[in-house]
């Protein structure tokens, strides 16, 4: 698992990579907790290299997506892999969280 | 805050009324399975009456406990007895481990000294039916566990079928036994299906050692219950700010989720109040039993 982050103009862009087990979505929850700017700004997770995440994993994202709304900072999921689009639907986050096809769509 | 107690299709009455019909089911095999040994001189039957014995024990533990555990919470028990489940849960496996192991040894005996057996026809028939009867018992309790998570009834599905199993090869090794009985090799089947029962019964052994293990652990709940509480949360996301933890655990056959949610400070008591009943309502109505806690919140609580 790895998770990488990189500045696009206003936008934060946090790529996780690999298998999001529940041991690993304390890491990445950790990150983005660091990461994430205050009152301004966006952040997008590329959600491309995501192989499998688990019920801990989607509640670092909504719990992210949360905190994100409560400071003012827009938060977006991108070019969510099969598994994770299932789970997305599943859980219902489709209908609430902004979820883009592409990533260029979600930078836009 | 708390959601209202157990609820679902799967109420005690229901489960004790299933533990109720499988101990008649074993006292009635004993005594047929007893008299049956006694009239042979086939050690696989013999085996199989201790066996029995040893599945009663299981059952009327399980009996007694489940009627036990409905008269909790008393002053002493605030919380209830429900690991008491699982402590019979752990009983059972040790019987089944013991139980498995005088099999074993019945079965290595019959290996080197092969007899060949003679009055099995009462045997045949009583393994016969009570396979059938197992299978449907088993299939029961299976059928109660979809609606109800519960270690006795998930330990009894697992009894049940391996008993069924069991039965349902004696029978077939004792059937081809006799039709075969002038051939040296038809004395051996005997231990080799005891064997195979061995194994069914030890991975039955197994597995609820495993699930009783955990519960006793206070293990968190599986993927798809934890998925059915973020969608709630999901469903309900502007009724808080920030969701600080989830903590899920089983105690016995209760499920218990804590939700650390944080409001916004400038709401009133009230509507602090009005949101929470809302969330925890939300979760109570999707996992049915489940006792739901919503706790206010400013930051991740500690692990406790």
């Amino acid at each position: 698992m790895e998770i990488t982050h990189r500045q696009e103009g206003e936008f934060l862009v946090v790529a996780p990579v690999g298998r999001l087990d529940a041991l690993v979505s304390e890491r990445l929850e950790e990150t983005v907790k660091q990461l994430l700017p205050d009152g301004s700004g966006s952040i997008v997770f590329d959600c491309s290299g995501v192989s499998y995440a688990s019920s801990a994993t989607l509640r670092v994202f909504l719990a992210t997506a949360k905190r994100a709304k409560t400071q003012g900072v827009r938060c977006r999921f991108a070019k969510l892999t099969k598994p994770l689009q299932d789970l997305f639907d599943l859980s219902g986050f489709t209908d609430v969280l902004e979820v883009h096809e592409t990533l260029e769509s979600a930078l836009s | 805050m708390k959601a209202g107690g157990e609820r679902g299709p799967a109420k005690p009455c229901e489960r004790e009324r299933s533990l109720a019909i499988a101990l008649a089911f074993c006292l009635v095999d004993v005594v047929l399975m007893g008299t049956a040994a006694f009239h042979s001189n086939s050690l696989t039957i013999l085996s199989d009456f201790l066996k029995e014995l040893g599945d009663t024990t299981a059952v009327l533990a399980a009996f007694i406990t489940i009627r036990a555990v409905r008269r909790a919470p008393s002053h002493r028990f605030t919380y209830g007895i429900g690991k008491l489940e699982n402590l019979v849960s752990m009983s059972i496996v040790v019987l089944m481990t013991g139980a498995a192991l005088v099999i074993a040894v019945q079965a290595f005996h019959h290996l080197w000294n092969p007899v060949e057996p003679h009055g099995t026809v009462p045997g045949i028939v009583i393994f016969s039916v009570y396979a059938l009867i197992g299978f449907a018992i088993s299939l029961r309790n299976r059928r109660l566990l979809k609606l109800q998570h519960s270690p006795i009834i998930a330990s009894q599905a697992r009894l049940w079928f391996a008993k069924a199993s069991f039965d349902a090869l004696m029978a077939l090794s004792l059937i081809v036994e006799i039709v075969f009985r002038d051939q040296e090799w038809s004395r051996h089947l005997d231990p080799l299906a005891s064997f195979i029962g061995v194994a069914f019964m030890l991975h039955s052994a197994w597995s609820i050692a495993t699930e009783s293990v955990g519960d006793l652990l206070d293990v968190a709940l599986g993927e798809t219950m934890q998925m059915r509480i973020l969608r709630c949360l999901a469903e309900r996301f502007d009724d808080y700010d920030l969701l600080h933890k989830i903590r899920t655990r089983r105690s016995g056959p209760r499920v218990y989720v804590e939700l650390f949610l944080e409001f916004d400070p400038k709401q009133t008591m009230g509507q602090v109040r009005e949101r929470i009943e809302r969330i925890r309502h939300s979760v109570a109505d999707a996992m049915p039993g489940a006792d739901v806690t919503v706790t206010p919140s400013t930051q991740t609580p500690l692990p406790s």
